[in-house]
């Protein structure tokens, strides 16, 4: 196959794959609205981004995770509602329910003895503290994120606490979800452990997803894998997985996702 | 508004070749439009703004599809409109092939081939050199080559 022939190929296996296309589900004055009140939001964010360094400074303290401690979160919440810039420049708020939701994790002292924990910088934000998502998918859902680091390497820990959700479904499931397993509570709770290992040469990236969904819809859904979003592309990624599992077994994951206190 | 009408449409066509899904695509479109918005007042005076935008559209991508965030959406809440079911098994094989691919190959591939765009402006775009687009290029269209069930390439393709 020549060039020519490689490139038509290209394009018609392209136009093949969007298929059926379905009516735009925006409408461009929503999107309009949306962008003058994210730069109201950044303009007020000046004042926010200045508090959150001197909270970090004075009291947000994190002990990253010594061989003889669990990884503490402790110190107070900031007085009053901020806004951050996440990794890819979306705003997310640290405010008193993610104070509740920090508080609630480190209380459990579910990170297990070793493991030290760093921002991801994909997400942003403070190592295992969570932050309100204002736009985008999953408004209002809340989220905490870390990169974990052991003696194998570094992997991500991201746990979102979600307001509404049908859960996951193993029943269609990717052939790489091996294996995928529900399973219901006496109390209504749904279950959903995935073992995620997607098709790839070289040392295989694994991830486990732990997903909670209460009876009310409300649910926890807990991601830990062997490859780390630190933002170092010769370190980062899926293409630099460490170690043969991650670096938090599933037992613990499926324990923090069903913490009581994780609630939206 | 103008401009948000008129590339709305093509711009969610290159969303969705990078992330495969019409919603997640229309989240990424309209992710991209609020961050052209911050710099209109400079975009607009360039000779393409649409470029820009695209170059934003495909950032906001790659960033995205480097995390993983759980998508929140009640059965209830989904739009009624067309949707993967209406498609057929083939374009379904052949998004599935696309989404395998690791997320910069697939933008290369799509930049590439479906924009249109010479090597050096998805360099540019891409912040990589021109080399590193051909060899993504040719290793992205051999793999989706591979994935993609041989009964079918002969049927559809050749």
């Amino acid at each position: 196959m020549n060039t020519d022939d490689n490139e038509r190929w290209a394009n018609t296996m392209l136009a093949d794959a969007v298929g059926t296309e379905p009516e735009l589900g925006f409408h461009p004055d929503d999107v309009l609205t949306r962008a003058r009140r994210d730069r109201s939001r950044r303009r007020a964010t000046i004042t926010g981004a200045a508090t959150i360094t001197a909270l970090v400074a004075t009291g947000l303290l994190l002990d990253h995770g010594s061989t003889e401690h669990h990884p503490i979160i402790t110190g107070a919440p900031p007085a009053t509602e901020t806004t951050i810039y996440g990794g890819s420049g979306d705003p997310m708020t640290y405010d008193a329910h993610a104070a509740a939701l920090t508080a609630t994790l480190a209380d459990a002292r579910l990170i297990p003895a070793g493991i030290r924990l760093s921002t991801d910088t994909s997400y942003g934000g403070q190592p295992l503290v969570f932050y309100k998502l204002i736009t985008g998918q999953n408004t209002n859902s809340y989220y905490a994120q870390a990169t974990i680091t052991d003696q194998h390497g570094a992997g991500h820990l991201v746990i979102q606490v979600l307001r509404q959700q049908t859960g996951l479904n193993c029943v269609n499931a990717p052939s790489y979800w091996q294996p995928c397993e529900s399973r219901v509570l006496a109390d209504g709770v749904r279950i959903t452990t995935v073992h995620y290992a997607p098709p790839q040469p070289g040392r295989p990236a694994i991830q486990w997803q732990v997903e909670v969904v209460r009876p009310d819809g409300t649910a926890v859904d807990v991601q830990c894998g062997n490859w780390s979003l630190d933002g170092n592309p010769a370190t980062s990624g899926i293409g630099h997985a460490t170690g043969a599992e991650p670096a938090i077994g599933v037992d613990t994951l499926v324990q923090l996702a069903r913490l009581s206190g994780l609630r939206p | 508004m103008e401009f948000v009408r008129q590339q709305s449409l093509p711009l969610r066509r290159t969303a969705f070749l990078l992330c495969g899904d019409w919603h997640r695509a229309e989240d990424l479109v309209q992710a991209a439009l609020v961050k052209l918005y911050r710099v209109w007042s400079r975009v607009h005076r360039m000779d393409q703004p649409t470029a820009y935008a695209r170059r934003v559209l495909v950032r906001t991508a790659i960033d995205e599809s480097r995390r993983f965030w759980r998508r929140e959406r009640a059965a209830e809440s989904v739009p009624d409109h067309a949707g993967p079911d209406q498609d057929t098994d083939m374009s379904v094989d052949l998004r599935r092939a696309l989404a395998a691919l690791p997320a910069r190959q697939r933008a290369t591939v799509v930049l590439r081939h479906w924009e249109d765009l010479p090597v050096h402006e998805v360099a540019k775009l891409l912040r990589c050199t021109e080399g590193t687009v051909k060899s993504q290029s040719a290793k992205a269209l051999t793999a989706l080559r591979t994935m993609i069930d041989a009964d079918r390439l002969l049927e559809g393709y050749r």
